[in-house]
């Protein structure tokens, strides 16, 4: 279960998060809708831990312990994990030697045994297959010259490895195609459980059709502004962001 | 004229008078002229303009004395060696104080190789060795004019046309005094036509002191033919290597020249290419991986004469402490020369606030028909990298290092032989995560 409690963030001096409240039981599936500036992206990083920000009041508790304290690495194995909104391009670092030191790191802090090299190999290219990841993929430096679509393929198949308890998507459906929003989601939904929870972020509603939320919220401003259930994604389809953007109202 | 010699140009200038110049007439005059040089120019200075960022007269502070060749026996060299070098099947040269080891070495390459060590060389009445001491240009190089005085080893080494050598050659240089010493030797190769062979050097000291050393390979790159050599340094970190590499290639041949070097304490590789046939080519890359107060210099000129030639450079350095590296790549198209392609990049990456790169790229083009180009840049290790690979698990030692090794990766991918790629590869590893 993820607690996020009247959270205030700043950048440089200046306010992003005006005081967040959230709770993401185990199980469920959590969408955060909002304009464009709202605050959804720095409330993912925030949760993963990036330095850049500061955190001014408020918390983050992950199972019930504070996570503020926590290195992004020590997140990851806490059973946290964020799949970027831009999957960051890494050449010399191949993608096979990336998620093998991944999920080597993750186990040992999990007090698991590391995997050997063909178990390794075994697992990830079972998991690959399932996502159309292709093995030249595997080969080539990390999403060094892969489309839009593979990045986020890559990350899901990341998430699937990393095996994490809450699942932060930002803006997953950005840049895919019908074709490619269709196999991440199917990746996605393949990994909800009774055990895991995810929060999707995202700006259209049109992701939502294949990822169903059992709960909507709407960000403006750096505060949920408004929660209800999956219709309220239609909703704001229908109508727009205007009532929540003071720029466009 | 410098009129204030120091201590270090006082002992190199007697030592110098001290060489008995004693090898056949065509050399010695050569020498003479060398002595004369020297002693009337001394050691260069920030003033001299191709040693701006590397102030010889500086850091060289005394002149080792030359070192008698001690003893080295074959258990201690597979110490110094490491199993991996061991385990790759090579005809190694061994060097002990900078002259030729004949008991470690193999001599024995096949009627196609000739190998004869330096003073047998001379003292012979052997033709092919003649080039030796011409092939370098530049008698105002006060470094390779000191090598042509004080040479007092190495080897001349011909491969016969059209020959594969079957395994790569290790040269391997030992330095084995228990103290402070010095050595200068001197390597030639003329490769035929066609011909097909690896060298791999690498440098050792038995006791772990500080040397002043000084090599210069002189190489005759037949028509056609393919040279692959790496050379890696790992010197003690008050030791002062000075090394030029002079070639001349010969009609659609292609030279690669691997430089490696981790920390040390002043390392000079100093490289000039000459293409004297049309359609050859040539990659000089390397990487420096530098801690402490180590500095390493990479000097090129690449002068293109032939038509229709390729050169290419790609240099990578890690720079850590009080590390300092200095890139100058000089790249001439002489008249004539058309269809000339030549890239030339070097890139730092800066894991301390007072490492210190000097990056010197020019062009000299006096054709209008080429493609050249150059780059530097220097950086340090990317925050959205760095996050990124966090945000997956890897704790921050663990990601520094997996972002280093992808910098020095490009660079190292150049290296063909897997085992010794493997090796150096295995060496920068070790050297950033004692960073």
């Amino acid at each position: 279960m993820l607690e996020i409690k009247n959270l205030h963030v700043e950048v440089e001096g200046q306010p992003i998060l005006n005081g967040i409240d959230l709770v993401i039981p185990d199980g469920e599936v959590h969408a955060i809708m909002g304009p464009n500036g709202s605050g959804k992206s720095t409330l993912s990083y925030v949760i993963a831990g990036k330095d850049e920000y500061d955190i001014t009041k408020g918390d983050i508790l992950y199972n019930g312990e504070s996570i503020l304290e926590m290195d992004p690495a020590e997140r990851v194995a806490a059973g946290l994990f964020l799949a970027f909104q831009y999957p960051i391009e890494i050449p010399g670092v191949a993608t096979m030697t990336f998620l093998r030191t991944a999920i080597n790191a993750v186990r040992k802090e999990r007090d698991q045994e590391e995997l050997s090299i063909p178990d390794m190999m075994k697992l990830i290219q079972a998991k690959a297959k399932d996502l159309g990841v292709k093995p030249e993929m595997l080969k080539r430096g990390l999403n060094v010259g892969f489309s839009g679509g593979e990045k986020k393929r890559m990350e899901i198949l990341q998430m699937a490895l990393l095996d994490p308890g809450m699942c932060i998507l930002d803006e997953t459906d950005s840049g895919l195609d019908i074709d490619a929003l269709r196999i991440v989601s199917e990746g996605v939904n393949a990994l909800r459980s009774e055990t895991r929870s995810m929060l999707v972020i995202t700006h259209y509603q049109r992701l939502l059709n294949y990822i169903v939320p059992d709960k909507v919220h709407v960000m403006s401003d750096g505060k949920i502004a408004r929660t209800g259930g999956k219709e309220l994604a239609l909703e704001l389809e229908e109508a727009g962001y205007a009532e929540y953007d003071d720029e466009l109202a | 004229m410098e009129l204030v010699r120091t201590e270090a140009e006082t002992g190199l200038i007697s030592l110098s008078e001290e060489a008995p110049l004693d090898g056949p007439s065509w050399l010695k005059e050569l020498q003479e002229t060398a002595r004369a040089e020297f002693q009337a120019l001394g050691l260069p200075n920030r003033r001299v303009e191709e040693w701006k960022y590397t102030d010889l007269k500086a850091a060289m502070k005394v002149a080792f004395k030359p070192a008698e060749q001690g003893e080295v026996t074959k258990a201690q060299l597979n110490d110094l060696l490491g199993a991996e070098l061991v385990e790759l099947s090579t005809y190694a040269l061994v060097f002990v104080d900078g002259q030729l080891n004949e008991e470690l070495s193999d001599l024995s390459l096949g009627d196609d190789v000739e190998v004869l060590s330096l003073k047998a060389a001379l003292d012979g009445d052997v033709s092919w060795v003649k080039p030796i001491g011409s092939v370098q240009q530049n008698p105002r190089d006060a470094v390779q004019a000191l090598n042509l005085i004080m040479m007092q080893g190495g080897a001349a080494l011909k491969i016969a046309e059209r020959t594969e050598v079957t395994k790569p050659i290790h040269l391997i240089f030992v330095s084995s005094t228990a103290g402070e010493s010095s050595f200068a030797s001197r390597l030639f190769f003329d490769i035929g036509a066609g011909a097909n062979v690896e060298f791999i050097e690498s440098h050792l000291s038995l006791h772990g002191k500080a040397s002043q050393s000084n090599i210069v390979t002189e190489v005759l790159v037949g028509d056609w033919a393919k040279v692959r050599h790496v050379k890696f340094n790992e010197d003690h970190n008050e030791s002062l290597h000075l090394s030029n590499v002079i070639g001349k290639l010969g009609k659609g041949s292609d030279y690669n020249l691997f430089q490696a070097t981790l920390d040390g304490g002043v390392t000079r590789n100093q490289v000039e290419i000459r293409y004297d046939g049309d359609e050859a080519k040539a990659d000089i890359s390397g990487v420096a991986l530098l801690s402490g107060k180590s500095h390493a210099d990479l000097t090129l000129v690449m002068d293109h004469a032939g038509l229709s030639c390729e050169s290419r450079e790609l240099f990578k350095t890690v720079l850590d402490d009080e590390g300092r590296a200095v890139f100058q790549g000089k790249v001439i198209v002489q008249p004539g020369a058309q269809k000339t392609d030549g890239v030339m990049m070097s890139k730092a990456l800066l894991l301390s606030d007072s490492g210190e790169f000097d990056s010197k790229p020019e062009l000299e083009i006096y054709a209008d028909d080429v493609l050249c180009g150059h780059g530097a840049t220097t950086g340090q290790i990317d925050d959205e990298l760095l996050f990124y690979l966090k945000a997956r698990g890897i704790a921050d030692a663990d990601a520094r290092a997996l972002l280093i090794q992808a910098f020095v990766g490009e660079a190292l991918e150049l290296i063909e032989n897997d085992t010794l790629r493997d090796y150096v590869i295995g060496r920068t590893i070790a050297w950033y995560e004692k960073a």
